[in-house]
């Protein structure tokens, strides 16, 4: 049937009979908040519409003779007097396939250009989280690519770690890498980037590096950009975690990044102070904790009755001069499962990626690494922590021994070999090779500035010469004794190079 | 404090003649003056509206009709609403028959509704 016999259809089915409907009336417009009177029997979080602007609206307050309503749309438009009637339903987003690859706002509009999304699944943004009898413990790693991270500061698949750091430090593009490096993963996870409040030029540039790479084949973008009302970025990452979810209860793994929920903070304490709820310390409403907690407490690894799927977060917030004691941070690192600290100070020194090892934590830790890397990084943090006291205190002395000296020069070129650049991330079994060599020994012997140009040379050595590397560590995830000797050769064979050069 | 006010008023001077409403207004006017509030005056004003609104039901007409016609809508209006006083409004732009709207509910029975729901419609087919 073509559109016009539809139409013929639809049109004489159509009912013309006055029918009693529920409605209210706006009477004040407020910013980005209407309150109505009427609409008794309306729920708490459902959807409304403005007939009048064709704008939706979510209700957030009900009070005793009005309805507060967020403005899902641009609240100029809507007048006093206008009717609103109920749509329903509570605010729920598309779900499902169709959105990998999309740009997509919180509502499932699409933000790139392309045909509209047709879903097959609605989900609510708001849910809670998985019961404690639904879960079980993260036990399979999340790998960022990122050497320093996934040797110190292991993400598993189903934890949350936070990302903490000034404005000035490079946390999106780190949290960038992450989503890169999934590409090549075995079970590799379906990534979610949710920025709020960006701008929208630096939105573009992350789908554009996104889209150069390969990434958007399994990546969804849900951006609330900072010319979209707070109401959008108050919703933002409720719907990229409701699209990580769908994922997660079909039994696969989905990354999630809410880039960042200090402007998300921002914006409930805008809608909160405009509805007059009472503002608490900083002027935030008394339930900013609640507003992340039930978020993230979304992200979690299912077990196997469940389908076995995870979703990780990872949060990210921006800290005011280095101080992590600030009211928002203190809460997030107390609902996550450890924090990331970037320090500017570190970048400035030379040290990429700028994180801070010391006041950095991951609270699943090694249960969420490779046996490989839990091998050759099992020491490495207390190794470093030692080798940072050590330098604090040679400063004072005039000379120092033998041992102290060689301490020292492992101490620097282990740094040395853990610096990567940003958007550059590398397979687990590159990584563990550097280590190795780090940790080894192989590396003392050579100057701290040819370090970079050995590793490189180091790869392309493995890949030409002796591939079985690679493959026995990217396939087993063990470095068993017999591939232990044939890197053993080739960094014997390397270092004898480097040391007459250097010399 | 103003609510109460405007509640105890409009209770005293419900389903009252006309004589006596006035004469309650008067006493309470003096009242106002007395005490030193007939600066509330506008707040009071913007109550009595709201309330008016609660307990009426606006009755939107296209054009004035003929009594006939008028009683059907009454008659229909009673069934939706229940016994409540009726206030009528001319308003053109609806372009024929009648809304009838309270504080909570709606009943549309206008010409300009059932041409924006076959606006509605012809809009969702047009997105193929």
């Amino acid at each position: 049937m073509d559109t016009f016999e539809i139409l013929k259809k639809e049109i004489e089915n159509l009912e013309i009979k006055a029918r009693k409907e529920e409605i209210g009336e706006v009477v004040e417009v407020r910013d980005g908040i209407a309150m109505i009177s009427g609409l008794k029997e309306v729920e708490s979080f459902e959807m409304i519409k403005f007939e009048a602007s064709d704008i939706l609206g979510v209700v957030i307050n009900l009070e005793e003779d009005l309805v507060g309503a967020i403005v899902l749309g641009d609240f100029s438009k809507i007048k006093e007097g206008d009717i609103v009637k109920r749509e329903r339903k509570t605010l729920s987003c598309p779900v499902g396939e169709n959105l990998i690859g999309r740009v997509i706002d919180p509502l499932g509009n699409p933000l790139d250009g392309k045909e509209e999304i047709k879903a097959n699944k609605f989900s609510p943004l708001e849910k809670i989280g998985p019961s404690v009898v639904e879960r079980e413990p993260v036990n399979s790693p999340l790998h960022t690519g990122i050497k320093l991270i996934d040797a110190l500061i292991p993400i598993g698949r189903g934890q949350r770690e936070l990302f903490l750091g000034d404005r000035t430090t490079e946390k999106s593009d780190h949290a960038l890498t992450i989503i890169l490096n999934q590409k090549n993963e075995v079970k590799r996870p379906i990534c979610i980037y949710c920025p709020i409040g960006k701008k929208e030029s630096e939105i573009a540039r992350t789908v554009e590096i996104l889209k150069k790479s390969g990434a958007m084949d399994y990546t969804i973008v849900v951006a609330a950009s900072a010319s979209l009302p707070a109401s959008f970025w108050y919703l933002a990452p409720y719907a990229a975690c409701a699209q990580g979810e769908y994922f997660m209860e079909k039994g696969q793994d989905a990354l999630v990044i809410y880039d960042d929920l200090t402007k998300h903070g921002y914006a409930w304490r805008q809608i909160a102070l405009i509805l007059r709820r009472p503002p608490g310390r900083e002027a935030y409403p008394g339930d900013i904790f609640y507003l992340h907690s039930r978020l993230l407490e979304r992200a979690a690894k299912l077990n196997k009755n469940k389908g076995g799927g995870s979703l990780t977060a990872i949060p990210i917030l921006e800290t005011q001069a280095g101080d992590i004691t600030g009211y928002i941070p203190t809460n997030v690192i107390s609902i996550c499962d450890g924090q990331i600290y970037f320090d500017t100070s570190l970048y400035l020194q030379g040290q990429k990626p700028e994180v801070n090892i010391g006041l950095s934590v991951s609270r699943v830790g090694s249960a969420a690494q490779t046996k490989a890397m839990k091998q050759v990084a099992s020491t490495l943090k207390l190794e470093l922590a030692q080798f940072a006291e050590l330098e604090r205190f040679v400063e004072f002395l005039e000379e120092v021994d033998e041992e102290t000296k060689k301490s020292l020069e492992r101490g620097e070129r282990i740094r040395e070999v853990l610096k990567q650049e940003k958007l550059n991330p590398l397979p687990i079994e590159k990584e563990i090779v550097s280590i190795y060599a780090g940790v080894k020994g192989f590396l003392d012997k050579i100057q701290v500035k040819d370090i970079k140009k050995f590793e490189s040379e180091l790869y392309e050595t493995i890949e030409i010469k002796k591939p079985v590397i690679f493959e026995s560590i990217r396939e087993k995830r063990d470095l068993d004794s017999s591939i232990q000797d044939e890197l053993n050769k080739i960094l014997q064979d390397l270092t004898k190079k480097y040391e007459i050069e250097g010399s | 404090m103003i609510k109460k006010l405007v509640k105890t008023l409009f209770l005293l001077t419900k389903e009252k003649s006309d004589e006596e409403k006035q004469k309650i207004v008067k006493e309470f006017l003096i009242l106002l003056k007395e005490k030193n509030k007939l600066r509330f005056l506008p707040a009071i004003l913007d109550e009595l509206k709201k309330l008016e609104k609660k307990t009426k039901i606006e009755l939107i007409l296209a054009r004035n009709f003929n009594q006939e016609f008028l009683e059907e809508v009454k008659k229909n209006i009673k069934e939706n609403f229940g016994e409540k006083e009726i206030k009528i409004k001319i308003e053109p732009e609806i372009i024929g028959g009648f809304l009838a709207k309270d504080e909570n509910y709606l009943v549309d029975g206008s010409v300009k509704g059932i041409l924006n729901n076959f606006k509605k419609i012809i809009w969702t087919h047009s997105k193929f």
